[in-house]
């Protein structure tokens, strides 16, 4: 119930991202969500990708400082107030969210999104039991 | 960066950089700021140290 995510190190300068998208389109390797966390100095471009473990030697390869971690996937409705719904049962259970992104499916009026956890094992046994659907990782590689 | 001291998440980088300072400063006593690099971003030294610049006109 853990989706596998791509983080990439990249210093703040022109020319970087393009660098990883090009590696990613010379392998075929498809982005299903990502998201950029940045600073003055670098930044960390996170990524779902429909093949993450070729994206993570692909990247190595090339250079890039690359880190395989998980993240818990949460199929949320595509409405107004659901975030409260799942930020409000986190701060409930105690649950810390290091740092989350979505993703809009637009033919199903679903949303899923992504979050990180410090404990994602007691995460996913919180959303379950609370109901939620978790993706799973080979859902989350077809998005 | 190195994938031993990579974290996903800024704060933890950003505590490496000040732990980092803070050991140059006690080392040094001198206070330099810290900026994490992608492997291979520090410029190989090019030929001898320019440790005089010469302003003289001449």
């Amino acid at each position: 119930m853990q989706i596998q995510q791509i983080s990439v190190f990249l210093e703040n300068k022109p020319g970087r991202l393009a660098h990883v998208a090009e590696v990613l389109r010379d392998n075929k390797i498809n982005i299903r969500a990502l998201t950029i966390a940045d600073t003055s100095d670098f930044g960390i471009l996170r990524m779902i990708v429909n093949k993450p473990e070729q994206a993570h030697e692909v990247l190595k390869r090339a250079g890039f400082t690359v880190k395989q971690n998980v993240v818990v996937g949460v199929e949320i409705a595509d409405r107004e107030g659901v975030l409260f719904e799942i930020m409000h049962l986190c701060d409930e259970r105690g649950l810390n969210v290091e740092y989350t992104y979505s993703f809009v499916e637009q033919s199903s009026n679903k949303a899923i999104l992504f979050l990180r956890f410090e404990d994602p094992e007691k995460a996913v046994e919180i959303f379950r039991a609370s109901g939620y659907t978790l993706l799973r990782d080979e859902e989350a590689r077809k998005l | 960066m190195t994938d031993e001291l990579f974290s996903d998440e800024i704060k933890n980088l950003e505590n490496k950089e000040r732990e980092i300072e803070a050991k140059l400063a006690s080392a040094l006593l001198v206070h330099a700021k810290v900026k994490l690099v992608e492997p291979k971003g520090i410029p190989r030294s090019e030929g001898k140290a320019k440790r005089i610049v010469d302003k003289r006109q001449v």
